[in-house]
């Protein structure tokens, strides 16, 4: 995964500090001149300062992408965890005119995880879920589901009814920076996957092209307590 | 014939890219037109040379048609605008076949504005 990793960071970075090398440069030719432009020059500093975020940001998303040893792994309440997440993008759906249901077993046994990371996995989801039914037209409401698999794991999901995920998409979409939002980081799913597999999961994703899709993993029991 | 401003052109898809390109150039006294797509480029020089800018800085990797499309369309126009590729994907494979496309030079993002306007100088002058 490096080498795909560093050929698109190199060109992530890339866009952002051409344009602050070419911004400035520009920026010092105007001001030596007679008179210079000063209302260009401050544009310009405009577009420095926003290219240098982009550039932060795409450090930062890598920073999480790798920050799987600083995981904090404690006893978790996975039916809080996601409805803390539906409640954060509240507004943002209601906005978009997209509902959720959420689906979520009243007996779930306590997991073991990071809820800080889990939240960010679940707002990837949740996020990507969103972004994949405004651009189809669709309204029918997200799923969020989290049920007791087996003795040992819980499974938590997100569906969706946007246009899904092609055979061709499924081997790139989780790598880092794939991305065909014209907005997007293509960062979502990567570190989310990151995510999971430090858990000790897997992600996965089941579609129907034209039908939907939906994103999942899985997430250890907690060990009940040894008997006194 | 050179006129007094020569005209650049510059094909990106990265719209801040492009903007501080053409901030640079227009420091430098050229005069610019800015081009996201390979497509919009050649639909708006479709005519004869004579509409062809001094000059074309080209992307390489963009949406639609791909920098190495331009350069075959315009060869095949015999269009002689001395093409100057500037891009991210600094693969040998790349720059070979850039070069051997007809690109009169081949420089890697982030470059360095003095590097440029020397290059483009170099592009007019030759052409
Ligand atoms: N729910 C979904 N339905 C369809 N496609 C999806 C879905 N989630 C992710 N994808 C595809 O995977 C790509 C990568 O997603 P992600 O890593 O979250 O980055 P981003 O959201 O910034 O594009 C998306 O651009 C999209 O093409
Ligand atoms: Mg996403």
């Amino acid at each position: 995964m490096l080498g795909e990793l560093s050929a698109s960071l190199v060109h992530e970075l890339n866009q952002p500090l051409a344009a602050i090398l070419s911004n400035a440069q520009a920026a010092q030719r105007f001001i030596s001149r007679d008179q210079p432009d000063l209302a260009e020059v401050r544009s310009i500093l405009d577009d420095i300062v926003a290219n240098d975020r982009r550039a932060g940001q795409v450090i930062q998303r890598l920073r999480a992408l790798f920050r799987k040893d600083r995981s904090q792994q404690r006893e978790v309440d996975v039916k809080q965890i996601v409805l803390e997440v539906l409640q954060l993008i509240r507004n943002d759906l209601l906005n978009r005119g997209i509902g959720v249901e959420a689906e979520l077993d009243d007996d779930l046994p306590v997991a073991t995880g990071d809820s800080v990371q889990l939240q960010q996995v679940l707002l990837n989801l949740t996020m990507n879920a969103c972004e994949a039914m405004e651009g189809s037209g669709v309204r029918e409401p997200i799923r969020a589901r989290a049920r007791r698999k087996d003795t040992q794991t819980i499974e938590v999901s997100i569906s969706d009814s946007g246009p899904g995920v092609s055979e061709e998409q499924l081997g790139s979409i989780f790598l880092p920076f794939m991305t065909t939002k014209p907005k997007g980081m293509g960062l979502g799913l990567a570190v989310s996957r990151s995510i999971i597999e430090a858990h000790g999961g897997r992600l996965w994703v089941l579609s129907t092209p034209g039908q939907g899709a939906t994103f999942g993993f899985d997430l250890p029991i907690a060990a009940a307590p040894a008997a006194p | 014939m050179v006129a007094e401003h020569p005209r650049i052109a510059v094909v990106d898809d990265e719209a801040d890219v492009l903007r501080a390109m053409q901030r640079l150039l227009r420091s430098s006294g050229y005069a610019v037109d800015v081009y996201a797509t390979g497509e919009a480029f050649l639909h708006a020089v479709s005519g004869d040379c004579p509409d062809c800018p001094d000059c074309l800085l080209l992307d390489l990797h963009m949406p639609g048609i791909s920098g190495f499309e331009v350069q075959a369309r315009l060869r095949a126009r015999n269009c002689k605008v001395p093409v100057v590729v500037i891009t991210g994907h600094d693969t040998a494979a790349a720059e070979g076949r850039a070069m051997a496309g007809g690109a009169v030079a081949f420089l890697r993002k982030p470059v360095d504005g003095e590097l440029l306007l020397a290059t483009i100088e170099r592009a007019i002058g030759a052409g």
